[in-house]
């Protein structure tokens, strides 16, 4: 797996993975649009559920804890999310639904927490999710709107493989000859 | 705006080898042997890997004489510097995991325990 050819998509070919995201810089939007073979049902559990959004929220190699999952308006998602090699302290976050109507919307707030669970008072991010039946099966579309600089960067690098990370951090010195 | 791109480039550079061969190159161009000979690996996975760069439009290669320099192109790596792009890429990735979750061997037959898909 670390040195198997790179194919631009052979290696993904479940799931949709056409262009399918828009970055929208003035509005600080992103969109990102997918359709899986599945039906929706699946698709809203898979979102809903706490075993089964902690098998692929966060990336490979990463482990996602779920220590709260309160599927409704006002309640709350609480996760964590580290790197297995312990290389970094996991991150904490809270995501508080603000809309819920099964097999069709989830909106949530995403906000960052120190250990302890209290939110570091960063803004958060306002998340959407739909999900509509489509041909063959289920279309999922995100929209996320972003706050600053400083936090689109946090949570990057919270967010982003070890090597990913480090790998661009050493690549941007690159820019500043 | 192109994330599927942007991802292949990620992807590119995240093999360490690759990794190693980019950052060889941020000192200055260099031919296939030099670069062969500095990091003590085999001229084909060398070459397969530098061909997988190119692909990726991270390198590029001039003729010199008998031999092929390679060099970085500095556009790609200024891509990989903005935080929006790789916060989408996080995502598009996010949803690619999603993918294989829903359609996995497991998921798809839970009562198949070795997991085995074929």
């Amino acid at each position: 797996m670390t040195d198997d050819p790179l194919t631009t998509d052979g290696t993904r070919a479940s799931g949709t993975r056409a262009s399918g995201i828009t970055i929208d810089r003035e509005h600080r939007t992103l969109h990102v649009a997918r359709t899986y073979p599945v039906p929706i049902e699946r698709v809203w559990h898979a979102w809903t559920d706490p075993v089964a959004i902690a098998a692929w929220w966060g990336p490979h190699e990463w482990t996602t804890i779920v220590r709260a999952m309160d599927v409704r308006p006002g309640g709350e998602w609480r996760y964590e999310l580290g790197p297995d090699d312990g290389s970094v302290e996991p991150s904490h976050s809270i995501a508080t639904y603000r809309r819920v109507e099964p097999n069709a919307l989830l909106a949530y707030v995403d906000a960052f927490a120190d250990a302890t669970w209290t939110p570091t008072g960063d803004a958060g991010w306002d998340t959407e999710v739909r999900f509509t039946d489509a041909a063959g099966g289920t279309a999922v579309d995100i929209v996320t709107v972003f706050p600053d600089e400083s936090e689109m960067r946090r949570a990057v690098e919270l967010g982003m493989a070890e090597g990913y990370a480090e790998a661009l951090e050493r690549l941007s010195g690159t820019l500043e000859r | 705006m192109d994330i599927d791109r942007v991802q292949l480039r990620l992807s590119a550079i995240a093999e360490p080898n690759r990794f190693r061969i980019v950052e060889l190159l941020r000192q200055g161009s260099r031919s296939v042997g030099s670069i062969v000979d500095e990091l003590g690996l085999g001229q084909p996975q060398v070459s397969r890997h530098l061909r997988i760069l190119a692909e990726a439009g991270i390198v590029e290669s001039t003729k010199q004489a008998q031999q092929r320099i390679y060099h970085l192109r500095p556009e790609p790596i200024r891509d990989l510097g903005d935080w929006v792009e790789r916060y989408a890429t996080l995502w598009s990735e996010r949803m690619d995991r999603l993918g294989d979750h829903l359609t996995g061997p497991t998921e798809s037959a839970p009562a198949n325990e070795d997991g085995a898909d074929r």
